[in-house]
């Protein structure tokens, strides 16, 4: 058995059960406690493998001409010796993308507590030159772009060497309030929704960079 | 009373089941409410896929397409759609304005979709209603909303849901941004209205004998149990979705392939062939890693002539799957699917994706290429742990170890 925890025990055997609509399990028949082992494992182990992939995107491809990333921006100005990384970059449209909203699961155990899942993104790029392009990855709950004040998770990495590469931000999540949601329609029910956006951005120096693809997913 | 959808999964501890001795029907009550926790939770993430920005702009209307199947207990859906910046003029020196062009967005929803909002009247997305593009000039982006009922679509038939963006007049538009389309999770099940399949948690039988019926449809006892069980690892779907232009008539928008020997897509808009663009994810593993994890391929394409589109998949650190999607010839858009798996063996249970193609005659235009869960459920014999606890026996005896 693996280790026990908010995500339950599990077995390490495979785990496939028939159901009521076969002629095994019978009206009147008693549940074996290997039958409810076997059921109570399978629903955690679902509850482990629940994790979803959340979005995707191609290209840009070249990001070099987008370097002026607060050219012609009339609400946003770049800052000399940035406070945070995440003023290094504008967020707007040209240098940066955007997927949600995502409802993300709090069951990441910490010493603090129950926490929600990481982010993962990668990042299939081509580095022109050794630490020629920057990547930046933010979470926000709402559309707002990320700013050091509304960010709720940050992490950014300057890549060394040149060539390309695959690679891979993990971004933890800050303890959020939920926003309510409605979830169907007649009679009406809401219910509680993490409402969170996944920014990345890039700073590029180089002609020869590029970005590829980008693929986010969650990880605990 | 509906049965809560908690936030978290329910904790559990083997150790209090033992074998031969009868089990609590407390068990019972964390059953029905882990199904809820799954079954409300952990609805569809179906899509969030940032197109690509168009090479040219232009006021022609370019639609793209959604896959969409629905998982059992869900009723809304939210589409979030992002609009791309409007046109930027220098008007001499100093002086630079946006244009102020308008477009219209028009969706097709999945088959048995309705909608419940359409969004705002001055950005309903139905295909006529004029929106303003956003400027450049300033950082923020313009996201447009649709809220959709879709109790009617098929939780085992995939339909694609469309997204048409079109300039007004001569009024011009660089394609859309981000599309997602995310399943909203439910705060609460009610299965004895007969809507919902969860359970209800003052169920539990304290015999805890089997009861037969049409259990997904309410509370049924343990076989209600079971069914649910198999249902959350059946419908509970992970997805992976790309998708692009779909011209009409397929132009230098659309993703294509012109060779007869499989390699990379012409993938446009600043990529074109030089790269084959690699992405990444994470396999589930419901049934242990060595299992993989149940899939179908979707895409939808063109190709007079036929062809083949082909996903490689390789587990990180592994070695790379080629998985084959045949395309039929035909003249129009089509869609071809394989039902394949793909390995959990890859560090943290990564891999690679990477998608080219091949013409067998002409050109084949890819559209969308949609990786959906599909876990079946294999019925092998009755469940049942040896007297040690440590090994899975079928009812003859044989070790279902490797199952």
């Amino acid at each position: 058995m693996t280790a026990q925890g908010i995500l339950g025990e599990v077995l390490p055997q495979g785990r496939r059960l028939c159901t009521a609509s076969t002629d095994v399990w019978l009206n009147g028949d008693s549940v074996d406690a290997g039958t409810a082992m076997i059921l109570d494992s399978n629903l955690s182990q679902q509850a482990r493998e629940s994790m979803h992939h959340l979005g995707d995107a191609l290209g840009p491809g070249d990001v070099y001409a987008n370097v002026g990333s607060y050219a012609n921006l009339l609400d946003r100005y770049a800052q000399v010796n940035a406070p945070s990384p995440l003023l290094e970059v504008s967020w707007a449209q040209r240098t940066s993308m955007c997927f949600g909203p995502f409802d993300l699961t709090g069951d990441l155990r910490t010493t603090d507590g129950n926490v929600l899942r990481k982010i993962r993104v990668s990042i299939d790029c081509n580095k022109g030159a050794s630490n020629s392009l920057t990547c930046y990855v933010a979470a926000t709950q709402g559309p707002g772009i990320p700013l050091p004040d509304t960010q709720i998770g940050s992490t950014s990495a300057v890549l060394a060497g040149t060539g390309r590469v695959q690679t891979q931000l993990t971004m933890a999540i800050n303890p959020i309030r939920p926003s309510t949601r409605r979830c169907s329609q007649g009679p009406v029910e809401f219910g509680p929704y993490a409402d969170l956006f996944v920014w990345v951005a890039w700073r590029s120096t180089d002609v020869s960079d590029a970005i590829y693809s980008v693929s986010v997913w969650e990880v605990r | 009373m509906p049965t809560p959808a908690p936030l978290l999964p329910q904790e559990s501890s083997l150790d209090r089941m033992l074998v031969r001795r009868p089990v609590s029907s407390r068990h019972g009550a964390r059953w029905a409410s882990q199904i809820a926790y799954l079954l409300g939770r952990h609805t569809h993430r179906v899509c969030s896929c940032a197109l690509q920005v168009l090479s040219t702009r232009t006021a022609a209307a370019r639609p793209a397409k959604v896959a969409y199947c629905r998982s059992p207990d869900v009723r809304l859906a939210l589409l979030m759609i992002e609009l791309r910046f409007d046109k930027l003029t220098s008007g001499g020196g100093s002086v630079i304005y946006a244009d102020g062009f308008r477009v219209t967005v028009g969706v097709t929803l999945p088959t048995g979709a309705t909608w419940v909002d359409q969004g705002p009247p001055e950005a309903l997305l139905d295909g006529a209603t004029a929106i303003l593009l956003p400027s450049p000039l300033l950082s923020g982006r313009k996201w447009l909303t649709g809220i959709i009922d879709v109790t009617g679509c098929s939780a085992t038939t995939v339909s694609d849901l469309t997204v048409t963006i079109t300039g007004v007049g001569t009024d011009t538009h660089e394609g859309i941004g981000t599309v997602t389309l995310v399943e909203m999770p439910r705060g609460s099940l009610a299965p004895e209205l007969g809507g919902d399949a969860g359970l209800q948690i003052a169920w539990p039988d304290p015999r805890n004998w089997l009861e037969e019926g049409p259990a997904v449809t309410g509370p049924r006892g343990m076989s209600a149990c079971l069914d649910l069980e198999r249902l959350a690892s059946e419908q509970l779907r992970w997805w992976w979705q790309l998708i692009g232009y779909e011209e009409a008539t397929p132009g230098t928008d659309t993703w294509a392939r012109a060779s007869t020997a499989m390699g990379a897509i012409d993938w446009r808009q600043g990529l074109g062939t030089t790269v084959s663009p690699r992405f990444r994810t994470r396999a589930r593993s419901l049934y242990g890693t060595s299992a993989g994890m149940a899939v179908e391929i979707r895409v939808r394409y063109y190709a007079t002539g036929g062809g083949t589109v082909r996903v490689i998949a390789t587990p990180i650190g592994g070695a790379a799957s080629n998985l084959d999607v045949i395309c039929a010839a035909g003249a129009g858009w089509q869609v071809a699917t394989l039902a394949t798996t793909i390995p959990a063996t890859g560090t943290d249970q990564e891999f690679r994706i990477e998608v080219e193609a091949k013409a067998t005659s002409g050109t084949l235009y890819l559209s969308q290429v949609a990786i959906r869960q599909t876990e079946a459920c294999v019925v092998a014999a009755t469940g049942l742990l040896a007297e040690d606890g440590g090994t899975l026996l079928a009812e003859d005896g044989s070790s279902l170890a490797t199952e």
